[in-house]
Formats: C-alpha cells, structure tokens, sequence
C-alpha cells in the first residue's frame, strides 16, 4: 500500500537525521590547550575537535567549512573568552545551528570567566593597539590557571553527561593531584627566574611572567598587535643599551625575525616558547607545555650567566 | 612574672590588634613555649631523689606544675582561638574571591564590544556597532561613461563609478543577539550622493533542531562564494565581471532562506530561498510578490593543516516585470520581461603555511556561471612578491565565450525598437591572490613593503556581430 510505503520511507528518513545515541561526548574545543585539558579529563568518554593549532596565531583565524560542521555535532564548546575568539567564535556558533553550545547554555564554557584576569584596562581605545576590554586573555601560560578551569570544566561534564560523573571525576582527582605535584616542581625549577629582565614580542606572556616572577622590561610591539616598525625596534635598543635585559621570548607561532634581530644586535638569546599545546616537540601535552617553556627560560638565562661571567 | 606570661600578653595584644603575619610568629613562639613547658613537665614528673628532704621544695615545685599546667591550658585555648580566626580570615578571602570571580563571570557574558561600561551599566545590552568606510581613486584609459558590458542588460550597480577621487557606499552596521533563538542584523548604506539604503536587514534562528536556519528580512541570497558577502570584505575593489553582469554586483532581496547543515564531519550544507522578486535579475514582484527563488549547495574540507577548500553550485530562477536596463550615466535604455535563469558553480582553495595566514596566504578563487566545460584561457602564472597597482580600466581583459548557461527568454524592448533575440550568455572569471608581507628590519632606510597582489580577470565579450542598437543587448 502506498502510504505504509510513505510511511515507512518517513520512518527511515527521521531514523537517518536523528543521531544515534552516541557512546562518546563530542568537544569542541577552540585552543589545543583546551583540547589537551578534555583529554585529560574526558578520557575515552569523550572526543575532541581542536579548531587550532599551535603555529596559527590565534587572533586571526579564517573561519574553514570543517569548523562549521564539527561545531554543528558538538555536545560542549571549550573556548578561552575575553573576546579572543571574537572573530571567528560567534560567526561560527551562528552558523553551526546547534541549540546546545549557544552563549548560556552548559555546553558553552568560556575559560576566561573562572580565572583572574590580569592587564584589565582602565581605558579602551582602538588607538591603544588590539587590546582586550574584559583583560589579557592568554591565561593558559599560568598552570594554577589550567588548574581553575579544570575544576570548572569536570563540574560541566558531570552536568552533560551524568552517566558518566564518577568516570570525570575520577580523571580529574587524578589529574588534580598530578597537576599540583607537577606545580610544586615548576616552582622549585624556575626558582633561579625570579626577576630575570626579559623582552618580550607580543605583551601574551602577561600570566607566565606574574607565576615565575619575570620582569617583563618591553615589547616588540609598539602597541598590541601592530607588527614591530623599524623605528620602534631602534628606540627598544637604545633602550637595551641602558639596561640588562636576559632574553628576548616570543610565542612558536609568530614569526622570529623581529625577535632575532634584536637578539642578534642586543647580544641576548632569542628564546622560541610553545605559548600552547603543541607548539614545540616537547610540548606535547600540558605537563610538556610547561616543562618546556621553563626548560627553554632556564637554559636561555644560563647562556647569559655564563656570557656575563666570562666577559668579567 | 616569668616571661612566659608576658609573651603570652604581647600574643593577646597583637591577636587583638589582627595583625596575622605577627599572629602567626607568635603562634610559633606559643608552640615553641609549650615545648618548653612540655620538657618542664617531664623532668618535673620523675622527682629526683637528692631533693627528697625538703618538703618545701617538693610543694614549691608542686605549686609550680600546676601553674604550669594551667598556663599550659589557656595558652592551648588562645592557639585554638587564633587558629579558628586565621581559618574565619582565610574563608573570607576566598569567598571575596570568588564573588570577584563570579563578578567576572557577569561581565564577561555581556553580549557587547561596543560598550566599555561594566554590567550595571545601561549600555551592557546594546548591539555590535561598526562603520565601514570607503573611498576610492580611480583612473580609466577611456571616459566611463561608455563603458557597458557587451551582450548584457547592465543593472543600476553594475558599471563604473566616476574617475578621480571619491567617497565609496559608508556602511553602518549593527547586530545583536535578539534572545535565546534569534539574532538579528541591520546594514545600512549610504552612498556618496547622501541618500540611504537597507543593506541588509534579517533575523537569524539561532538554534533550530536538525541543523536547519531560518533566515528572514532583507538579505544577500546565499547563492555562489562571494555574493553573501559584503563588497567590503572583498580583495579587489569590485566584483568579478560574471558578479556584475548578471547579479548586478550583487543579489540581495526580501524574503526568506532555509538552510540545513548535514550532521556530518564534512562540511555539507543544502539551501533554498523564496524571494520577492525586485532584485535584478528580477523585477516588479512577479507572481504576487514571490518573483525570485533559489536552490544552492556547498560543500568543503581541509586538506593538512594550510590547506582549505570549498566548493558549490547554485540555480537562480527569477522572473523580471519591466526590468530595466542601464548604460554607465544611469539613463534607461531598455527593458525587459521575463523569466531568467542563472546557474553557477563556485570553488575557492585558500592556503596559509601552518594555517597561520598573517605573513603569507594565497586564496583563490574561480566561478563559473555556466554548466559547460571551462577551457583556461591563460595559465595562471605565480608571480610573487610583485608590486602590482589594480586599477579598474587598466587591467587587460581576455576573451572567452561559452554557450548555454544564462539565458533569458522573452520580451527585450530597447529604442530603436528592435526586437532581438538574445543569444546565451556566460561568463567566467578567476581570481587569484597572492598576499605576501615582507618587511625589511634595517634601521636606515626604512623601507616597507606591506603586501603584494595580483590578480587574473578574464571577461567576456560578444564574439560575432555588432551592436546596431543602443541596448547593448
């Protein structure tokens, strides 16, 4: 008969658009830093798409097609805040047609919001570079950062996924106290960075410098987010010419020529960190994040001990 | 007094004055005392035979224990005190904390960029507001107010503006979040002349099931690559020649569109649109104002972390009540009326190295508004790091011709009132960018060279025949 035939082809179209009941909890997380932090966390009962990745500057992203269409399945969308994302995260959610992750939901956890944000500006105006009114947003190079939205985000799974909660909580027990071990051990290794004179290319380094006690004297950067002009990078060595500076630290995904030109002519190192998961060989995971950013600061302040002793 | 009871005052005064870092010294000093009394005791607990024959000594040391014991006891109960009051401080920090945290939170949930006040502020809600603003130098080799596209009908925004310098279209955009399941968006422009015009003007779903979107209002249809977005954005300073000859630059009408993203990890999207019917290639709301519909579909992919690509086509189907034909001084020089229909398929491969495209990036883009087999007139040469000024009427056009692809069937009027039959149309056009940015640190000279572009334009042109009418037809 005709309409059990149409009613059975309803039936297996409704079948095929409906999703089936899916084993693992789809994440979307916008940072690889995020990403890695799920992982960690979520374990099996989870799987994560990362939007970025390590070499891609962060502030600018080209939206891709791949992103719509990961977003539109996703069950939780990870993403740092403090309008870091704002160009591409909210065309993106628009776009994606998913109820779950819009702005409000429990799927949509902003980072940013469960940490202290530092380098609030008193003022904003566009002629003071690319600043962020809500505060600096690079809070992944502090670990009691990581920490802080660790402890948001399980509460989050749970809340998602409740079958699942004694399985997150217990990843993140044992995460937890790795994580503070771990602390304990960068603190007592970077001991000898306590009030290192450092220049910096890009002001990102804001929460990193405020944990191992950096002295951040400059920037590249005459404001946020305007490439170094060569008048600026004149005036910044003169500066380095009145005052000690031990380094020049620039993030894995920015280009070091800038960086290396002042070293070169400053007769200081110019020192590569990760800034994320992922951006140097031995960051690949959040524990190699931080052991290889304070590995790269420590061996580029012993070069210049060393330099310094020999030339007295 | 012993000094052990006067140590004891100097603890209660500074736990009364609050001073925690003080509280806590002497809190270590306390327990160091206990120690010490603690040892006290112990020496005192096994009586030493030597002192057995004074009485008065053992009742001397007797009195001393438990003045001892009882010092011992008030000083336990002032440590417990001080503890429960570092722990009440310490709670009460963190929960400042917190609430700063929580604070925050609030702040930071407010849907606003344009407004800097905190959440009590009125402006916490309002809408995204940008300007755009354009202006534009133009030279031409001949005057443009004979430019035409041969072989097309020109629309009202198709040709060329005037030469020298001037102000270009302002935009004034603004856009928000309406609630939960809306968002909504207002483009206003206003071209050098002064007048005002809707742009744009549409609500969005925010978060329909099934991966469908409802767009309704004004808005540009979704068909092809670029034509959803604004001329703005656009890396040239006007549209591809096919966008302008049959879109009118670009095609945007009242009415609604539906969307549905596939649930799949390849980006698949299928679309169709109801539409008024005013817009060229339409005119006059035909059939009681639903003149105009569309299908389209896309679809898109990365290939390794540089590379993404997409790809789509589209069917326009219009029907046009008096639509009138322009020449470059905006004067009517014919009519039509009708039914079009325009098929169009679209590609674009953008590459960036390591997807990080703020040094070096390459998109490239090719749309075919024909169905039929593309043969590439010229090769496209890399050339890189090329200082290359675009300039509109400078550029060399090449020639190709297709057959069937646009065609428009019924009624051209133009004066002379010759009626002819127009022959089908197509076109197809390619652009690539090249965008390299290298600067050179010396200290002297300081030179810059911020970026480099070339660019591919082929247009199309009447290959047979001439044009004895002033229609241009």
């Amino acid at each position: 008969m005709k309409t059990s035939g149409l009613s059975a082809f309803l039936a297996v179209c409704i079948l095929a658009l409906s999703q089936p009941a899916m084993a693992t909890l789809r994440i979307f997380a916008c940072e690889p830093e995020w990403g890695a932090l799920a992982t960690a966390i979520g374990g099996d009962d989870v799987s994560v798409y990362t939007a970025t990745q390590a070499m891609q500057d962060p502030h600018h992203i080209q939206a891709r097609p791949s992103l719509i269409a990961r977003m539109r399945r996703a069950d939780m969308v990870i993403a740092t805040g403090a309008q870091l994302e704002i160009g591409w995260l909210p065309v993106l959610l628009r776009q994606a047609s998913n109820a779950r992750v819009q702005r409000g939901q429990p799927g949509y956890l902003v980072a940013a919001n469960y940490v202290h944000k530092m380098d609030v500006p008193v003022r904003v105006d566009r002629a003071m570079g690319d600043i962020h009114p809500a505060g600096n947003p690079h809070i992944q190079t502090d670990p009691h950062n990581i920490a802080r939205v660790a402890a948001e985000l399980v509460q989050r799974l749970k809340q998602i996924d409740a079958a699942h909660a004694d399985a997150y909580q217990k990843r993140y027990n044992a995460f937890s106290g790795r994580w503070k071990t771990a602390m304990a051990h960068w603190a007592e290794a970077a001991a000898p960075l306590r009030r290192v004179r450092i220049v910096v290319y890009h002001k990102g380094w804001a929460y990193m410098n405020h944990w191992l006690g950096l002295v951040e004297v400059d920037a590249l950067e005459p404001v946020p987010g305007v490439p170094p002009s060569t008048s600026h990078l004149a005036k910044l060595l003169a500066k380095l010419g009145q005052q000690t500076v031990s380094m020049v630290i620039y993030a894995a995904y920015q280009d070091p020529r800038a960086s290396e030109w002042l070293a070169e002519r400053a007769h200081i190192p110019a020192v590569k960190l990760p800034f994320t998961v992922g951006g140097t060989d031995g960051a690949n995971d959040l524990f190699g994040l931080y052991d290889d950013t304070i590995k790269r600061l420590l061996t580029a302040a012993g070069k210049t001990g060393e330099k310094s002793a020999q030339e007295q | 007094m012993p000094p052990g009871i006067y140590r004891m005052n100097t603890a209660l005064l500074a736990m009364k004055a609050g001073n925690l870092a003080s509280l806590e010294t002497i809190m270590i000093q306390i327990r160091m005392r206990i120690g010490a009394c603690l040892l006290v005791m112990a020496v005192l607990a096994f009586p030493l035979p030597s002192l057995a024959d004074s009485a008065d000594d053992i009742s001397v040391l007797k009195e001393q224990l438990q003045q001892t014991r009882k010092m011992l006891e008030t000083m336990k109960k002032h440590l417990l005190q001080l503890e429960q009051k570092q722990n009440a401080q310490q709670e009460a920090q963190e929960q400042t904390q917190a609430a700063v945290q929580q604070q925050a939170e609030t702040v930071a949930d407010v849907a606003s960029s344009a407004s800097a006040g905190g959440s009590s502020s009125p402006n916490a809600f309002n809408p995204e507001i940008s300007a755009v603003l354009n202006g534009k130098y133009q030279i031409f080799s001949q005057s443009p107010d004979g430019f035409a596209i041969p072989g097309f009908p020109m629309g009202n925004a198709a040709g060329l503006d005037d030469r020298g310098l001037s102000l270009s279209e302002s935009e004034l955009d603004v856009a928000s979040n309406v609630d939960n399941l809306f968002f909504g968006s207002l483009t206003v422009s206003l071209d050098q002349g002064g007048g005002a015009d809707v742009e744009e003007a549409f609500f969005q779903t925010l978060g329909m099931p099934l991966g469908l979107t409802l767009k309704a209002g004004r808005f540009f249809s979704g068909i092809g690559y670029l034509n959803q977005f604004h001329t703005h954005h656009d890396d040239f300073i006007d549209r591809p020649l096919p966008y302008r000859a049959f879109l009118n630059t670009q095609f945007g009408d009242d009415g609604v569109q539906l969307k549905w993203l596939a649930p799949t990890d390849r980006f698949v999207e299928l679309g169709g649109e109801l539409l008024r019917g005013d817009a060229f290639p339409a005119a006059g709301a035909a059939h009681r104002g639903v003149g105009t519909w569309s299908v389209f579909a896309h679809t898109g992919g990365d290939v390794g972390i540089s590379n993404s690509w997409k790809t789509g086509i589209s069917y326009l189907r219009s029907s046009a009540h008096n639509r009138d034909a322009f020449d470059n001084k905006d004067n009517t020089i014919g009519d039509f009326s009708g039914n079009s229909r325009l098929w169009l398929a679209d590609f674009v491969w953008k590459w960036a190295p390591n997807g990080n495209p703020v040094n070096r990036n390459f998109p490239f883009r090719v749309r075919a508004f024909i169905a039929a087999s593309m043969a590439i007139s010229e090769a496209l040469r890399p050339l890189l790091s090329m200082m290359v000024v675009n300039m509109a009427g400078i550029r060399k056009a090449f020639t190709s011709l297709r057959r069937a692809g646009n065609s428009d069937s019924g009624t051209h009027n133009c004066t002379p009132t010759t009626a002819a039959r127009p022959s089908p149309k197509a076109a197809f056009s390619m652009t690539g960018t090249i965008r390299t940015a290298t600067a050179w640190y010396w200290v002297f000279p300081t030179v810059n060279f911020p970026a480099s572009v070339c660019s591919f334009h082929a247009t199309t042109r009447k290959r047979s025949g001439t044009t004895s009418f002033p229609c241009n037809i």
